[in-house]
């Protein structure tokens, strides 16, 4: 019984995942690697795989696997995160709707008998680049959530997890990478696990907390609305958030299209208009609420100079 | 900005083809109200991206500088293109001829083109298959000049590197790409002897950089073009980098 849990994310998104063991395309590697496209070409073509032909440059982006607390007991709940930093200018990708772009995926290497649920995304920034294009993206940092639940039964001494990842991570051009990271944790039977300590727990916890911020709060705030009027040609999603001084749209699935994202998917104040096609049944996305000062819901963090919106939920049908 | 704002009305259907063959028709209509408008405007623009052959048919020619309408069904947008070799390639010349055209959106340094080009021979292969049945391939690249992989040395290069047997057109412009709404690299479309198109979107079912997809949509539908069947998949959504159209 000594077989870890293999964990995967598929390429698509929001697929449940529960332990389940999954054939690997990916071997653990333990160095950073890409493939580079910012590096000059090779001299002359062989049949040499592609990472061989083409120098590797420093990674934009390095990942690390975190956790919420240090030292777990049976039957506990807590959070890994792959937590990615990216180098300034560099940005990766939201699971939502791209015009190019490409999310992180990734698989989890855990002891046996944990459960993993699916993945929380923290909400985007829009990036749009010329010719109409429309892109998701993450800057700076980000901490994709995992929900865990260890096993009843939890042999002692170390836990070791660990994750491999690929993603794409562009500037101006762009670059696929791929990583790997562990983490160790100690196994606490029968104690209560506790938010401090070495190894991953303490930091991890103040990553989370704060990545937990900019997830999407499971709906609108009372008062908000959002809707999708029908006509005749096609219909019209509303959002309306008073006392909102800024509102954004990020879609989940298909229905609008970009140059009306583009044009429409920001809007200043408490309205936000867009065109959805004809024939769309119900759409999901997220949406983005900058807050006039003091217009926040009772407990909703104040973000330092309104870095990240706060970001919420909707499912329309 | 301001060239932005005039083809962002311009290119609206081009789009439609995120939201699947139910949109065109509303685009369409949109798009011609748009027309009477833009068309003023449009009028000066320079049309590098499309030839002398346009000159002969007034309405093709208006279409062609509106359309970013490369919608599945529709004629598929005219153009004379430029190879790295020098040589003109013309859209219409071709399907004259009762050739099948595919269009394959380059960029020789991205990865997702890198990995059919090096880890595969995805559009290699393609070609062998497909050529000595009637069908013609052509590589398009829309990035302005020094953007990444964009001009004619860069281009020429990964001809003699990936030995393609079939060319590397140049669009610096960007003319074409936004005509034919193309936003990524590999994007694909698929053009039949009547000059329409039958075919928009992603090469295969795979979107990653490193991995071999289980289904290869291009191949898919040129065995039922060639067959003379309706095509079966007709639009995908494409992946790939973004096509690095002038700022």
């Amino acid at each position: 019984m000594a077989i870890p849990s293999r964990v995967c994310n598929g390429l698509l998104p929001t697929v449940p995942i529960l332990a389940v063991s999954m054939a690997a395309s990916m071997v653990v590697a333990a160095p950073p690697t890409g493939t580079s496209t910012d590096a000059p070409s090779p001299a002359a073509p062989t049949p040499a795989p592609a990472t061989q032909a083409r120098p590797v440059p420093a990674p934009k982006a390095t990942l690390a696997l975190i956790s919420d607390f240090a030292s777990i007991g049976p039957g506990q709940e807590f959070t890994l995160a792959l937590h990615f930093t990216m180098q300034p200018g560099w940005h990766i990708y939201w699971n939502g709707i791209n015009d190019t772009g490409f999310p992180p995926n990734w698989e989890l290497e855990l002891p046996p008998g944990f459960v993993v649920g699916e993945p929380l995304w923290p909400g985007p920034k829009r990036y749009i680049s010329p010719g109409e294009i429309l892109d998701h993206v993450y800057e700076e940092s980000v901490a994709i959530l995992i929900p865990v639940r260890a096993p009843d039964e939890l042999p002692r001494g170390d836990l070791t997890l660990r994750v491999s990842s690929k993603w794409l991570v562009c500037k101006d051009i762009c670059i696929a990478e791929e990583g790997s990271a562990s983490l160790t944790l100690s196994s606490a039977s029968g104690a209560d696990g506790s938010g401090g300590g070495a190894g991953g727990g303490g930091g991890g916890a103040g990553v989370i907390r704060a990545m937990r911020e900019r997830l999407p709060r499971e709906s609108l705030p009372e008062g908000a609305s959002a809707g999708i009027e029908r006509g005749g040609r096609g219909g019209m999603l509303e959002v309306r958030v008073p006392g909102a001084r800024k509102v954004e749209f990020y879609p989940e699935s298909e229905g609008i299209e970009a140059s009306e994202l583009i044009r429409g998917g920001s809007a200043d104040g408490e309205l936000l208009k867009l065109r959805v096609g004809a024939g769309v049944e119900a759409m999901t996305g997220v949406v983005g609420v900058w807050w006039s000062a003091g217009r926040e819901p009772r407990g909703t963090p104040t973000g330092k100079g309104g870095e990240h919106p706060v970001f919420y939920r909707v499912s329309l049908d | 900005m301001k060239s932005v704002k005039t083809l962002l009305a311009v290119l609206v259907a081009g789009s439609a083809m995120l939201a699947g063959p139910v949109m065109a028709d509303d685009h369409k209509k949109e798009q011609k109200q748009e027309q009477k408008q833009e068309r003023k405007q449009e009028g000066k623009k320079d049309d590098k991206g499309y030839g002398d052959k346009s000159k002969d048919k007034k309405d093709e020619k208006k279409d062609d500088k509106k359309s970013s309408t490369a919608a599945v069904g529709s004629p598929a947008p005219e153009f004379t293109l430029t190879d790295t070799t020098g040589k003109e390639h013309t859209l219409s010349s071709l399907t004259k001829e009762g050739k099948t055209v595919v269009l394959q959106w380059f960029n020789p340094d991205c990865p997702f083109v890198v990995k059919h080009h090096e880890k595969f021979t995805t559009f290699n292969d393609l070609h062998a298959k497909y050529s000595p049945r009637g069908v013609v391939f052509l590589a398009i690249n829309s990035g302005a000049a020094g953007k990444q992989g964009a001009g004619k040395d860069r281009n020429a290069k990964a001809v003699t590197d990936w030995k393609m047997p079939y060319p590397v057109l140049l669009d610096e412009s960007g003319a074409v790409g936004k005509a034919y709404g193309a936003k990524r690299t590999p994007e694909m479309y698929i053009i039949t002897k009547d000059g329409l198109l039958a075919y928009h979107g992603a090469i295969d079912d795979n979107p990653s950089a490193d991995e071999a997809g289980k289904v290869n949509y291009v191949a898919k539908a040129l065995d039922e073009i060639l067959a003379g069947q309706s095509v079966s998949t007709a639009t995908t959504r494409a992946y790939g980098c973004t096509v690095k159209y002038a700022d």
